[in-house]
């Protein structure tokens, strides 16, 4: 996950993405995650973080202490953060339009629309 | 304090110590903020139900990464080799225990005894001196750096990959040259090689 364009893993991205509205404490970052994922993907305080850890050394997120809330260490993204979701977006919208296209031409195989 | 966060607590102790000094406080109050947060039965099951799959994957994942970047850091590059020699020279005498219970390789004549003897007694013995004098080599490198043998030995996350095989080639040779009253019970294979008609009585006596 260091190395210059590799993907993040599924819990990754969504962590990320999670910490792109504004900075958050664990338990935030386990809602939103499952808010976002529509419930598909929840996640308890060992994975979550254990993948915080990565992110951290791989220097895509950092801490932060809020003034108003001293029991929480609070997550942001870094520019590298930053740029890495975006790359990651990037990436989801080329396979999303790769995935249209292969339905729209070759719909004999997962079936027409009816 | 809630009796989940006491036994979640205690828990936590089992993983690496630099990880928990770096996560626990936060690990414990997210349980308490996710424990507040659930008001009904069902929510505090689905949260143990939760927690119950996610903890010990956690730690188990953790402690891996812990021992690999010990390994990776820590342990002499001729600790990590030697010990994957004598790892490999320890297949033979498994592979061979498999095919004589399934095919009874071990008990035929030519050509299986010379490979037979070779995987079961000598290749055990060469990965036991491998291991030995490696371990020998691994612990005077400790003691330069000022930690006593036992102080090395105990500290089993860098020296896991040569401690382990010697081990394994200590209790082969062990069973493999040791004494008559394991016989009956593990089958000697050295034993059960020069005498099998002996060996099959003695096993149907019980």
């Amino acid at each position: 996950m260091t190395k210059k364009n590799a993907l993040l893993s599924p819990i990754a991205f969504q962590i990320v993405l999670a910490l792109s509205l504004k900075p958050r404490h664990g338990y935030e970052i386990m809602k939103q995650v499952e808010d976002d994922s529509q419930g598909r993907i929840k996640i308890g305080p060992g994975s979550l973080y254990g993948t915080i850890n990565i992110l951290v050394e791989a220097k895509l997120v950092r801490e932060r202490q809020q003034a108003e809330d001293t029991r929480r260490k609070y997550y942001e993204l870094t520019d590298n953060g930053w740029n890495t979701l975006n790359r990651e977006l990037s990436h989801l919208e080329n396979t999303l339009k790769v995935g249209q296209q292969r339905l729209g031409l070759d719909n004999k195989f997962v079936g027409a629309p009816a | 304090m809630n009796s989940l966060v006491k036994l979640y607590k205690e828990m936590l102790k089992l993983y690496p110590a630099s990880y928990r000094q770096k996560y626990e406080r936060q690990m414990v109050q997210t349980v308490e903020d996710m424990l507040d947060e659930a008001h009904t039965l069902a929510q505090k099951l689905r949260l143990y139900a939760r927690l119950c799959i996610d903890t010990p994957t956690s730690i188990s994942k953790q402690q891996v990464i812990h021992l690999g970047g010990i390994m990776a850091h820590k342990t002499p590059m001729y600790v990590k080799r030697n010990g994957v020699l004598s790892a490999t020279l320890l297949l033979p005498f498994f592979i061979l225990v498999v095919a004589n219970t399934l095919n009874q390789v071990v008990f035929s004549e030519n050509p299986w005894k010379p490979v037979a003897y070779t995987g079961i007694a000598l290749l055990p013995i060469v990965a036991f001196v491998i291991s030995g004098v490696t371990l020998v080599r691994w612990l005077q490198d400790q003691n330069k750096h000022g930690s006593t043998v036992w102080a090395s030995l105990k500290n089993i996350s860098s020296g896991w990959p040569i401690i382990s095989p010697l081990l394994v080639a200590l209790l082969i040779v062990g069973f493999v040259f040791g004494h008559d009253s394991v016989h009956c019970v593990v089958g000697n294979p050295v034993k059960v090689m020069r005498n099998a008609s002996q060996t099959m009585e003695c096993v149907a006596r019980g």
